[in-house]
């Protein structure tokens, strides 16, 4: 499967605990939070969906693979079909 | 020519503010509505008229509000009669009319939301700011009653230098009588709140912005309840963004005064030029499809507002805070808001909130 990469148009910005994306085109904004940041920034189209659940669980000390596939899952396709991310 | 016009699409007319009375019990100082006297008060069959109006537009709420909406004796049946109509309904109050019997009654109406004014946790303060002795006793008791009837009703506090300070003991006081939030106006120099501006009785928008982080750091940790500040989404944290949304819903929504007069919001008592028409004359969806203001409005917010708004990432969420306060400030629907603006030329709007 491929792999996901951030749309280059869509901003960051991090504050402390929070942050949050901006389509400048479509003034859509997102919400993240901490564990949404470090899935962001790994989205770069060279890293896997199982690296990037390898990276997360061990950063957050997630217990359960499984529930982070499925939160992962879910959180890549909102970002897909708000066009904030596509597979590279 | 052969292309085809474009034409911005006319939404929904979602929500009426309706100030349904200009009769008020009380003299509020900050009141920006200023109500005088219910001598030009539609009757209820006008009032009726209106809300047939309404139903048939596919309105999903209206607001009740005023003056004080409990001096109409007929205030029941209108709100029965709103509801028949399958809308919703949210009620503005002082509370003083509201013992046990009315709090039932608008529960037995299934009344979605009602908001009682209190400014205090101490009846010395209230009852000098509301101008009635007496009214915050009553006030506090409408809260109780309100949620004794299994409402969460919710205090509104008019904030000003003098009880900004007391915000922590107003929020404990307010989830200990039953609230089930604090909303917080910090009061504007619109209506009555002009001379208190005058006499330097309003925060400073630096006090507000600093209001925000204590209610963040200090006092939210500390009670149950959601405390909602009236700012720009841009000095909100995401979190509370997220979770309320609260903006005024300028594309959907108009204003209705109690003599008839179709406005902006209560704006139109203040601001003529603002106001569209009477409902006693003419009809609300012709007004609302073809206003010039009103199309106005549509063409031009959110993309063609001004200044700090024009770079602001929120400003799709936000449409420029309050149109009407703009307008009361610069004659122009589309200027900047004020506290935004001034904000951004003191250097201290939120850098990560602005792009270009």
């Amino acid at each position: 499967m491929a792999n996901s990469k951030v749309n280059k148009k869509i901003i960051l910005r991090e504050e402390g605990d929070e942050a949050f994306l901006f389509n400048p085109e479509t003034g859509t904004i997102k919400t993240l939070n901490l564990t949404g940041i470090s899935i962001w920034k790994l989205c770069d189209g060279s890293h896997s969906k199982e690296e990037i659940i390898d990276r997360v669980t061990k950063e957050y000390d997630v217990k359960s693979k499984d529930i982070a596939k499925k939160d992962l899952d879910d959180f890549l396709q909102m970002l897909e079909k708000a066009d904030f991310i596509s597979n590279a | 020519m052969g292309a085809m016009m474009e034409t911005k699409t006319v939404l929904n007319l979602s929500t009426i503010y309706f100030y349904i009375t200009d009769g008020c019990n009380l003299r509020c100082r900050h009141c920006w509505i200023t109500p005088d006297s219910a001598e030009k008060d539609m009757d209820t069959d006008a009032v009726k008229g209106a809300i047939e109006q309404a139903g048939e537009m596919g309105v999903r709420s209206i607001k009740i509000t005023g003056g004080e909406p409990f001096l109409r004796k007929d205030i029941f049946d209108i709100l029965r009669f709103i509801r028949e109509k399958s809308i919703q309904v949210i009620v503005e109050t002082n509370g003083i009319f509201i013992k046990d019997k009315e709090a039932q009654e608008l529960r037995d109406l299934k009344v979605s939301h009602v908001s009682v004014s209190v400014d205090s946790f101490t009846a010395e303060f209230h009852d000098e700011f509301r101008g009635e002795k007496g009214s915050f006793d009553a006030s506090v008791a409408a809260i109780k009653a309100l949620r004794k009837a299994d409402f969460k009703p919710q205090m509104i506090t008019s904030i000003c230098r003098k009880n900004a300070k007391d915000l922590r003991k107003i929020a404990l006081f307010a989830q200990s009588i039953g609230a089930g939030s604090l909303k917080l106006n910090p009061i504007t120099s619109m209506g009555r709140g002009e001379e208190m501006d005058k006499h330097g009785e309003l925060l400073s928008i630096e006090e507000i912005i600093e209001l925000e982080k204590y209610i963040n750091t200090d006092v939210l940790p500390n009670i149950n309840i959601p405390i909602l500040l009236d700012i720009p989404f841009a000095f909100k944290k995401m979190s509370y963004i997220k979770k309320h949304k609260g903006r005024c819903g300028i594309l959907g929504m108009i204003g209705l005064l109690s003599d008839g007069t179709i406005s902006m919001c209560g704006i139109g008592s203040q601001i003529p030029e603002l106001n569209m028409g009477n409902i006693k004359k003419d009809r609300l969806e012709d007004v609302w499809r073809n206003n010039p203001v009103l199309v106005s409005i549509r063409e031009s917010i959110p993309d063609k507002l001004e200044g700090i708004c024009s770079k602001c990432m929120f400003k799709r969420l936000c449409l420029g805070k309050c149109r009407a306060e703009a307008y009361h400030r610069t004659q122009s629907l589309t200027a900047p808001f004020y506290f935004c603006q001034e904000a951004f030329n003191k250097g201290i709007f939120p850098e990560t909130r602005i792009f270009n």
